[in-house]
Formats: C-alpha cells, structure tokens, sequence
C-alpha cells in the first residue's frame, strides 16, 4: 500500500483519447476537499470540470441529464458524508435523486457507471484525487459516451 | 415521519413528468437567449438583471507569481479567453489579489464599462471576499463577481501537466464567465444579533473564553456536562514548563467563573437542540437531574435559605460506593458526591444509575436545606443567542486497545492520567507515587511516548498528541523531586519541545538525571510472582535491543475527541476532519472559525493543544465571538430561495424538503403558493434543485446559471 | 550451536550483539567521566554533530556518538574495552560544534584514562609512552625530518630535548612520579611475553 495521495495517472498526450468530465461539488466539503488537495499538491487528471454548488442539495437531476445531453462522458456529483452536511440533510436528499438519475440511464441504455455520486468532506483531500482518478480511469474505459457518437452520426446525415 | 414517507413515495412519479418536460424546458431557453440579443437596450444595464446579450465581464487572470504561471501558459489562456462570448475585457497579472491587482480590476471596470467580473485565480474559499470588495469598490454590485479556480484545482494538481492545465483553466474560464454573464444584483440583508454568547464545554479554554466575553460586557451561558467546571486541567497534578501548581492556577478563574454577574453557568446540562443562525440560534439545553438543589433553586420553589451548601453530611450517609471517575477509578465515591474538595459550583450530585433512593441524604440535608429531590427530572431550557463557542475538549485514547503494553492486563502500566492523580496531592494516595500491585514506592520507571500516537495501524491515531512529550518530561521531573534515587526512563521516538521554554525544560530534566531511549517500546511483559515489568525495545542509538526491568510503567497515552464531540458539533453544524477534531474555516488564517458561520473552536476540540496554546486559542475565539455581538448586526449572504409564483403549483413538495421550516404554502389570489420566510432560509437549494416546476429561484445558484455553466463546458460557450 | 570452523570469536561477538541483554549499566561510570572530563556528557541528546565533524570517523569505525551514549547509560565496560575509543585524533572538532555545549574530546580523554587504570591500553599508546621517556618525544627527530628542517634554515634538531637531552631527566622525573613508564613496561611485557 502507497501513501494516501500517491496514485498512478493514466498517460495522457496527442492521439489518447481524452473524456469530458462534468463534476458538480456542494461548496463545504467537496469543494474545499478539492482545494485541500490542491494545498497538498495532490496530482490527479486533468479532465474534470468544476461547477460549484452550494450543497448537493441543490443538484437537480435535470443537471445531470443536460451534461449528458450536452455530451459529457461521465458526471461526478460529490457532497458531505451523511450526517455532515452543512445543511442538515441536503446530502440524503441528493443521493436518493441520484439514484433516481442512475436507474435512468440504465434504462435509456446509458451506462451507469459514466455518473457517480460520492462523498468526499473539506478533510480528505487525497481522497478527492483518488475519486477523480478512478473517475477518469473508469470513464476511459467505457470509451465516448454515446450520445456523442449518435450526434455525430446525425450531422454526418 | 408519515409526511417523509409520503413526499418520497409521490417522488418518483411526479419525477416522470419533470422528465418529459425537461428537453422542453431547456430548449426554450436556449431560443430565448438569442432572442433577447437584439431587443437588449444599452439603456437597461442599470437594471439588476442583466440578458446574456448585454454582459460585458472582465476575465482577469492571475499568475499567483508562479503558482500558476508556473504550470500553464497564461499567453494562451488569454487569448482564448478574448474568444468567449461576452468577455469584453481581458488581463493578467502577477498578484490579483494585491494592491496593484485590484486597482487593475477597478480601471477595467470603469474604462470598459463591465458588467460583471470574473477572476482566475485560486479558490473562491479564499479570496471571494477579497474580489467581491474589489467589484463593490469599482462601483458594481458585489454579487457581479465570478470566480475560476485555476491554483487549488488546477496548477497545483497538474503540475506536470501544461497542456492539460492551460485547457482545463480555458474551461473554467468559460465556465465562470458563462455563470458571470447571467449574475444579478443581490443585496446582503443585516439581520440583528443577539448580544449573548454560549460557550459549550468548560474546561480551561471554556472557562476563559467565557471570563473573556464576560469581561467585555456580554452575557455568556457556559455549558458544562460535568457536575464541575475545571475539565482535564483540574486532574492534573502540574503544568509544565513552569511546574504551577495546576490547581493553584486554576482555581481562581473557577471561582472568577462562578462569581462573574456575566456568565450563566450551568453544570451537568448538555446542548439538546440548536436552531436558528449567526445573531439568533436558539438552543435548547438539558438540564440532567441533578437530585440536588442550588439555593437560587430552591428560593425558587419557596425553600427560603434552603439548598445545597455543599457541607457533605449527605455523602457521609449514602451506603452506594462507586469509583470516582475524576481520580480515574482509582478512590471511591458514594452515589451523592462531589469530584473534588475544591469543586466550583460547590453543589453535590447524585448518580441516578447508582443511587437507590434509599432516601438517607434528604433526612441528612434536614428540614432546613431541604436541598435534595430524589424525583428530580431533566429540565429543558431555551435560550436565544447571537453567537457560540465549542470547546469540547479530549478524551485519553482507550489504550487497552494496544495489547502489547498491557494496560489493563498488567496493574503495575498505568496511564499518565492516572499518574497525575497518584503524584497529585490531593489524589488518592496523597501524593505518594506507589505501584498499584503492591503499594510499594517504584524506583526505574519506563515512559512509554508515542502510546497510541503517530499510529498509522488503524488501532492508534495518526496525529502527534503534542503534549504527551511535556509532560512526560514534567513526570520524569517529579519522580526524581519526590523519591530521591528513583530514575525515570523515557522511550521516545523524538522529543517534541517545541513552546516557549520547553526546549530549556528538556535540558533541565536531561541534567536532573532522566534518561532517554530513543526506540518505541514493542511491549512489555510482566513477571508474574514480583509484578515486574520487562519493557523491549530496540535502542536506535545503539542499534540494539533492549530488555530493560522496570517497576513500573507510564503510558504517555493519545487523546481524542471527548466522547459527545460529534453529537455536538452535529448539532451546531460544524465539519470534523478525519481524525475526529472539529474542522476550522481554515487551519492557518481562521483557527478559531468555522464554516457555521457564528459558530467557533476554542482549545483542544480543534486539534491536540497544551494548556498555553489553549487559553490562546480561547482568546481568540472569544474575540472572534464578540465582533457580531459588538457590530450589533451581521450581513446574511443573500443566497435564499425566492419562489416565482406564475409557475408554482402549489404542490407542496418543497415544503416537506427544507430542513430548516422556512417554506410554507400560502393563499394569494386565488391560488397556493409556496412562499419562502427568507430569515430562516440559509440557502441550501434542496428545495430548488427538486421544484417539478422549475418555480424556486435560487439565488446567485439559478438554474439558467448552472445550466449556462455546464453548456459552456460541454458545448464551448456558445449558449 | 553450530559453529563455524575459522572465526568462532567473530561468531559470538556477533551473536552476542543480537541478543537482549538486560541493563548491565553502571551510575558511577557516567559520574566519574564527569569529574575527569570536567565537562557535561549527561546532555547528550544524540544529534550527532560529534561523530560528523570526526576526521576519523570517515576512515574508521570509530563513532564518537556511541561513546557518549555508552556514558550516558553507563555502559562502563563496553565503552572501554572497544578499541575504537583510541581512534581519537583529539582534534576538539566535536567539542567545538557541539550544541550542548559539552566536549565530548575531554570525555573520550576520560575514558582513556578509565581504561588505562584497567590496563586496557593498545600496545602502540605505550610504546609511544617509552618513546617519551627515552626521548622527550612521542615521535622523535629522524634523518629524515632533520634534513627537512636544514632545507627550512632550521636547526637540525628543534630546541627541545633533542636539542637540550640534559632535559630529558626531567620528563623521566614527571613519568616516573605517576609510575606511567614501569606500567608501561609491564604492560608490554605481559602482553609480548
């Protein structure tokens, strides 16, 4: 076992494909959780774009299925622990929301493991890199969304 | 719980329908953003609302000198950012948040006629503050300002990455500018502050942050779960460097506590309930039973020069014998008691779990006091204030849990809380530093630092105690003052002396005869006809293994949260970080602040701290705590839901939601409404994020916005 | 036990290093370096400071850091009978850096003389102790050297005994009183036979 913060990047450079990672973070924990390893120069890939909310709370799962619509290939939706929310329970109300978008995307054949919801506090840091990380490496894996794909085919018509 | 269930079994159907709507919904307003494009009226920039055809936003970038500069190219960033629809105005510079920097954001403000601001620099947790006042100066709304984190998010976690930064800082460029072009004016409201404190825990940096709010003439309630206040401090025997005697320096801020017109103590009550924000929680305190009562208690039933007056004749009564918690187990007590002689208040208390009302003390206490109730209940309590200190202080970690030192297994390895109690005058054997197997006086006794500190094993806390060196050096100290040819051995991994007058303590201890090994103990095995301790471990100094014969062994144990510190802070809504203690807003610039607003840490609750850094960070919260109190009002960020009427349903879903109680559905002309009672709203958005309709407004955090932003990413900006 | 045929000392030196000892420490060892070394060996804190500054340590296996915790545990017997302790070139490098302010060349003298009461003195510290008394020198002058001082304009031999060997009764009068010549001679005599 390494250190907590040492994990491998996936190689990146011209001809590698490269996804398209829409992240939405409630502003207490996620958010600062991001920024504490940016203190702690934690190195993590840079695929992933930041909106910033104030609690997941917030996230309406309309959000979630835009970024999809709009071509991303994976969705990372991170909040407080259960329990830790700043706002009470905003978290709880998230994740059953979420929830809701996975069954979805199953359903309209859309992967599942393109979207997750995870819970990383102000504290953790080296685990906000690990979960991107492993965000990225599973998003890779899973290739273009295919929406993207399908919107290509269509101007090509 | 009937009205939870329900809104969550409704959820998923009415969800279908939001579904269906959705595509729709997004497509209209993609048309209408063009639409607006030519009716936009230059004459309308006055207004509060700004139509995406009319922003004009200022993108400053900042290269943080090379923290970010250092890791992508500003050149590039810049000149795509003159590409994104709606900047009008682009620069960089060196420090964004200096002097210069922001007189650069002023200038560009008023020569280019901008509408909104957006800065690329660190993290919004850090300098939002810094560049919203910059944007109010330059005379637009402070809301109008947007920031991009580049540093935090970006240079610093792809260092070596110089492509994939410069693209991911264009990204949130776009992303923020996307978000500053669809910004409106808010305004902060003041709400008015209630000018009381609460200090909750009071231990040494409760007790002085209270005497310190007291002193500057506010009411404080000083909240204490013990039956006394003095916390840790009062069990222990000395305080290092200096070796004060703890007591004697203790004592009078218990009695300036118990004394202060100011401070409402109250002992052996807990925090129930906490509502409300900064200026105006409204807590709800237990008051456990105490089966005894004070004489402004029983003045107050009518018992006139009655109550508890602390003389003992109920203890000296009572068949019950337990063992004193405050002398570790290690004295008895009866099921009435007090910790100690020197308690403040001077209030006897019964433990109910022990106590069986066999009803001797209230014939003890006599008609007169009439100070005992053996039928007493919890008492609730709510009071309003304005603002609150947490200083819940530590627990010893339980240090059986690490077999190989035999805690609990061997009698003579004791924990240096238990030293404290046995070298304590006042203590159980009056002072006398004896082996609990025998009674006999110990002459070579081990240390063992490090107990259950710096231990990554999961059985064990990462983090450094802090003071477990001290006053092991202190302990050494007071072995060899007290029984002359006894030698002190301490094994350590390294000696942290790190205050004022620590590192000339070391020195002193080393030259009374201490002697130090620098090798963590492995374990300790014990004879077991003479009771004798074996200690092994390897002198790294050496490079060699140790079996050394001690008589008895000191465990310079870790410590760790006080057991109720995370239904406390649960309650206030604070954040811990991993190891437990309670999270600062941040660990350098705001120690004593956390993300409640209103809410602060004194003393060890935050992090491991010795006594002086205590009292330190006491003054500080206590100071931090009085600037609402003193301004007499405190500015809300105006982030609350509003709710647009045409298109409420008033279905009622929301209102379930909000877990704070701050929607209500009303009548207004005709129809149900929802309506938002703002002062109770904190701006979470759980409402807004779940609305079937899109009717609730959150904001600065609108949906258009967030939409907008992920657009700008997804679809390169162009709406 | 298994042994291996050639080295069997080696072997348990070897072993006897591995294995637990219990405590063979010696209070007084620590309180006599200290009136003999007139200097404060008990502060060591092991930072050492001492052993970087050697110039001998590089070349040899002697570690002035050791021999101060060896006081300071009063590790009496093995810190004078590790030959290493006459590896000091007595340069007073350690005690010039030293942070604690001790002098850690005057404890290594200490123990010397501990060890030397013991008899515990390599055969070339005495040979150098006849030297003196024969010559006034622990290395005398030799054809060599003097043909260096002439090439200098120097005298052949220095103004010293050499130059004044009436003198040399003196310094035997000195050896004599502390008897270090006869203990020398013993010394040698016991150990060559």
């Amino acid at each position: 076992m390494s250190a907590p913060g040492n994990f491998e990047i996936p190689e990146r450079g011209p001809g590698i494909w490269q996804p398209k990672i829409q992240g939405i973070v409630c502003n207490w924990c996620s958010y600062a959780g991001a920024d504490l390893a940016g203190g702690g120069r934690i190195q993590y890939p840079p695929d992933i774009r930041i909106v910033r909310v104030m609690c997941t709370g917030r996230i309406d799962s309309l959000f979630v299925l835009k970024a999809f619509a709009d071509g991303a290939d994976g969705v990372l939706v991170s909040g407080c622990h259960f329990g830790d929310c700043h706002y009470l329970e905003g978290n709880y109300k998230a994740a059953k929301r979420m929830f809701m978008v996975k069954r979805l995307m199953k359903s309209i054949g859309l992967d599942d493991r393109r979207f997750r919801m995870t819970f990383v506090s102000a504290s953790e840091g080296a685990k906000w890199g690990a979960v991107v990380t492993d965000v990225v490496n599973t998003v890779r894996e899973l290739g273009p969304s295919p929406i993207t794909e399908i919107r290509k085919e269509l101007e090509n018509k | 719980m009937m009205a939870e269930k329900k809104s969550t079994k409704k959820a998923p159907s009415k969800k279908e329908d939001t579904k269906k709507a959705a595509p729709m919904k997004l497509e209209v307003k993609k048309q209408a953003a063009p639409a607006a494009k030519p009716k936009a009226a230059p004459a309308a920039a006055a207004g509060s609302t700004t139509k995406p055809g009319e922003a004009r936003i200022g993108v400053f970038i900042c290269h943080c000198g090379t923290n970010i500069a250092g890791s992508m190219d500003i050149e590039a960033v810049q000149e795509a950012s003159k590409k994104i629809p709606n900047v009008a105005f682009v620069d960089n510079y060196k420090y964004m948040c200096s002097m210069p920097g922001q007189t650069v954001i002023h200038k560009a403000v008023k020569d280019q006629k901008l509408t909104g601001v957006v800065v690329a620099a660190c993290t919004p947790r850090l300098h939002e503050p810094t560049f919203r006042t910059a944007t109010k100066d330059a005379g637009l709304n402070p809301f109008r300002f947007e920031m991009a984190n580049i540093r935090d998010q970006n240079s610093w976690v792809h260092m070596h990455d110089r492509v994939g930064s410069t693209d991911k800082a264009i990204d949130a460029i776009k992303i923020a500018v996307a978000k500053a072009a669809l910004l409106e004016d808010l305004h902060p409201k003041s709400v008015p502050v209630e000018p009381t404190a609460m200090v909750v825990g009071a231990g040494v940096g409760g007790m002085q942050a209270a005497l310190d709010l007291a002193a500057a003439g506010i009411k404080t309630y000083l909240i204490e779960k013990d039956m006394s206040i003095g916390g840790r401090m009062s069990q222990l025997d000395k305080t290092f460097p200096t070796l004060d005697c703890s007591q004697c320096i203790l004592t009078p801020k218990m009695v300036d506590v118990g004394r202060s017109p100011n401070i409402e103590l109250m002992t052996w009550s807990e925090v129930h309930e906490v509502e409300g924000y900064i200026g105006n929680f409204d807590v709800t305190i237990r008051k456990k039973a105490r089966g005894v009562m004070t004489p402004a208690e029983a003045e107050a039933k009518g018992i006139s020069g009655g109550g508890c007056n602390g003389c003992g004749d109920c203890e000296n009564v009572c068949p019950v014998i337990k063992p004193n918690e405050f002398e570790v187990g290690m004295k008895p007590r009866k099921a009435i008691y007090v910790n100690h002689p020197q308690v403040v208040p001077l209030i006897y208390t019964i433990d109910f779990d022990s106590c069986v009302k066999c009803g001797l003390c209230v014939t003890a206490c006599g008609p007169e006091k009439r100070a005992i109730d053996l039928e007493m209940k919890d008492e609730f309590v709510k009071v309003k204030v304005g603002t609150v200190i947490l200083a819940t202080g530590y627990d010893i970690f339980p240090i059986e849990n690490k077999t190989e030192w035999g805690y609990k297994q061997y009698e003579n390895v004791i924990t240096s809380l238990e030293f404290e109690r046995l070298i304590c005058a006042s203590g159980p054997t009056g002072g006398h530093l004896v082996r609990p197997s025998d009674g006999k006086t110990p002459m070579r006794v081990g240390f063992v630092l490090c107990a259950g500190s710096r231990d990554n094993t999961g059985n064990g806390k990462p983090y450094c105690s802090r003071f477990c060196c001290m006053y092991s050096l202190k302990h050494a100290h007071q072995i060899i003052e007290k029984i002359p040819g006894c030698v002190p051995y301490l094994f350590y991994m390294d000696i942290r002396s790190f205050g004022k007058m620590y590192e000339e303590f070391y020195y002193r201890i080393q030259d009374e005869g201490a002697k130090f090994i620098r090798g963590r103990v492995a374990n300790i095995l014990e004879d077991p006809k003479t009771k004798n301790l074996t200690i092994y471990t390897d002198d790294t100094l050496l490079n060699r293994p140790i079996a050394m014969d001690v008589d008895l062994v000191v465990l310079a144990a870790a410590i760790q949260p006080a057991a109720d510190t995370n239904r406390t802070r649960k309650l206030f809504g604070v954040s811990c970080s991993m190891d437990g203690w309670l999270l600062e807003a941040h660990p350098k610039l705001n120690p004593c602040g956390t993300t409640t607003a209103g809410v602060f840490l004194a003393g060890v609750c935050q992090g491991p701290k010795d006594i002086p850094d205590t009292v330190a960070s006491a003054e500080g919260a206590a100071s931090a705590a009085s600037i609402p109190i003193h301004m007499g009002e405190v500015e809300l960020e105006p982030y609350f839901a509003m709710c647009i009427e045409e298109k409420c349903a008033g279905c009622g879903m929301c209102v379930n939601l909000c877990p704070y109680s701050a929607l209500a559905l009303i009548e207004k002309d005709g129809r149900t409404v929802m309506q938002v009672t703002e002062a109770k709203c904190k701006g979470c958005g759980t409402c807004g994020g779940f609305c079937p309709g899109g009717a609730i407004k959150m904001n600065h955090f609108t949906t258009p916005q967030i939409v907008a932003q992920i657009d700008a990413f997804l679809l390169g900006g162009e709406q | 036990m298994a042994r291996t045929k050639g080295y069997p000392e080696a072997l348990d030196k070897k072993l006897r290093d591995q294995r637990y000892y219990r405590e063979d420490s010696n209070p007084e060892f620590l309180k006599k370096l200290k009136t003999i070394s007139r200097t404060i060996p008990h502060m060591c804190y092991q930072c050492g400071t001492c052993t970087g500054s050697c110039p001998s340590a590089p070349r040899s296996t002697y570690r002035i850091r050791n021999f101060m915790r060896r006081a300071v545990l009063g590790l009496e017997n093995e810190a004078l009978t590790d030959p290493d302790l006459w590896l000091c070139t007595t340069c007073y490098s350690c005690t010039d850096r030293c942070p604690r302010d001790i002098a850690p060349t005057d404890v290594i003298m200490a123990m010397r003389n501990l060890a030397a009461q013991r008899d515990i003195v390599p055969v070339n510290f005495l040979k150098t102790v006849q030297a003196i008394y024969s010559s006034g020198h622990g290395v005398p002058n030799n054809d060599v050297n003097r043909a260096a001082r002439e090439k200098l304009g120097l005298t052949r031999d220095p103004p010293t005994t050499h130059m004044y060997p009436e003198y040399v009764k003196g310094i035997q009068k000195i050896l004599d009183h502390y008897g270090l010549k006869a203990r020398a001679d013993r010394i040698i005599k016991e150990r060559e036979g």
